[in-house]
């Protein structure tokens, strides 16, 4: 490979200084080797100056705040838009199946339960916590046996990410039925995220903005691999349970 | 992992722009991908546990062309962009009669790193040794994967 141009590939990464150091001397050395190639490290950090005047960095950082955040709410929209077609006949086979909350359900307190049931071809099943999903699996949640008046529910996944599930937006937490089973207006389709999906519910006798779930869940989220077993921070007077999902490897 | 959105962009936004511009070949193109290539790695920003990210952000800025070159489906100009528009059908399982290629049909069955295998080495000009450091694999691994590509090539091309 003596006489190959270094690719651009590796020399990005040799101007940043994150190659490995005996490719970072073998790049070194190919540079040294070919016509003007001193003058390609030179012209790169050009390039930097010029593309990031053309496109400021607080300008893209703020344009990138607003992708994400499309990207929530294009995604809280594709799960509303997915129920409309399936919502229906998913909720009547989940009234056939049988309503047994596992025993390896974590209670944390209070007797608040959330179900899980997934959706696979035309077998529905509940699930218990730390049964094993993959990305696809369609599941439909619910709550039963909420003694408290108001609740949201929130996920957090492998990657970090926090959904709210219930309300559907962000504003005052839902009024919840008590002492019945409910399922959720939108089934969910689990995404690629790994490692694993955990749900919580959280309710209060109190009104509640669903933010407070929310904000407890991205703090937990930023904990890492705690967000699979440890509660979410919350203040006295909330209750919680949660049901943990296993994500298969690809 | 705390991220300052605006520090990672001034030192790898260049970087990801001229990656995008190379595959995409529209500056206009370029620059919305490099956006969506940084809001996908905040999105899984555990990944970003080395202190190396170029690599990853590299990964993530061709795979997300490649989705683009699908989209696109224009005419290629020159034999780089033939080749990356092959790689780019090939991992379309909806697409029309270019996608039902041979590529098509050897990638489609292949991990989906494989794209990105593919135009590292192909395109990109990197080694057998180079690609595997890149995606995390051995070098008996990514020489396997492409020997298997072109043996596959070759039994589906005498069957077709």
């Amino acid at each position: 490979m003596t006489d190959r141009r270094l690719p651009e590939y590796l020399l990005e990464r040799l101007a940043l200084g994150e190659l490995p150091k005996d490719a970072a001397r073998a790049a070194q050395e190919q540079l040294a080797r070919e016509p003007g190639g001193g003058e390609r490290l030179n012209a790169l950090r050009a390039s930097d100056a010029e593309l990031l005047a053309r496109h400021p960095p607080q300008a893209v950082a703020s344009e990138i705040a607003r992708r994400r955040r499309a990207v929530i709410v294009q995604l809280r929209r594709r799960r509303a838009a997915w129920l409309a077609a399936t919502a229906g006949a998913f909720a009547a086979v989940v009234v056939a199946v049988v309503l047994r909350p596992g025993p390896e359900q974590t209670w944390i307190k209070g007797d608040a339960a959330l179900l899980i049931y997934r959706s696979r071809g035309a077998q529905v099943e509940q699930l218990q916590s730390g049964a094993i999903a993959r990305a696809g699996d369609t599941v439909q949640l619910a709550y039963a046996r909420a003694h408290q008046t108001f609740g949201a529910i929130v996920s957090v996944d492998g990657a970090g990410e926090v959904t709210l599930h219930l309300p559907e937006q962000e504003g005052e937490a839902a009024r919840l039925t008590r002492d019945a089973r409910t399922e959720l207006p939108h089934a969910y389709q689990l995404d690629a995220a790994p490692g694993f999906e955990r749900f919580f519910l959280v309710t209060s006798d109190s009104p509640f903005p669903a933010s407070a779930a929310l904000e407890a869940a991205r703090k937990l989220a930023a904990r890492g691999n705690a967000a699979r077993s440890e509660p979410l921070a919350l203040p006295k007077g909330f209750e919680q349970s949660t049901f943990l999902v296993l994500k298969e490897s690809p | 992992m705390a991220l300052d959105v605006e520090q990672f962009y001034k030192r790898y936004g260049p970087m990801v722009l001229r990656r995008c511009q190379r595959l995409l070949r529209d500056p206009e193109r370029a620059a919305d991908a490099m956006h969506d290539v940084f809001v996908e790695i905040l999105r899984r920003k555990e990944a970003l546990t080395d202190d190396a990210p170029s690599s990853l952000l590299l990964c993530t800025a061709t795979n997300l062309c490649l989705n683009r070159l699908r989209s696109a489906r224009r005419k290629p100009e020159d034999k780089d962009e033939e080749l990356l528009m092959q790689i780019a059908s090939a991992e379309d399982p909806a697409g029309p009669a270019a996608a039902r290629s041979l590529l098509t049909r050897i990638f489609r069955s292949e991990k989906a790193s494989t794209g990105t295998i593919a135009v590292l080495h192909l395109l990109d000009g990197l080694t057998l040794e180079e690609v595997a450091g890149e995606v995390g694999m051995s070098v008996s691994g990514v020489r396997k994967r492409l020997r298997l590509l072109k043996e596959r090539a070759a039994e589906l091309e005498d069957v077709s």
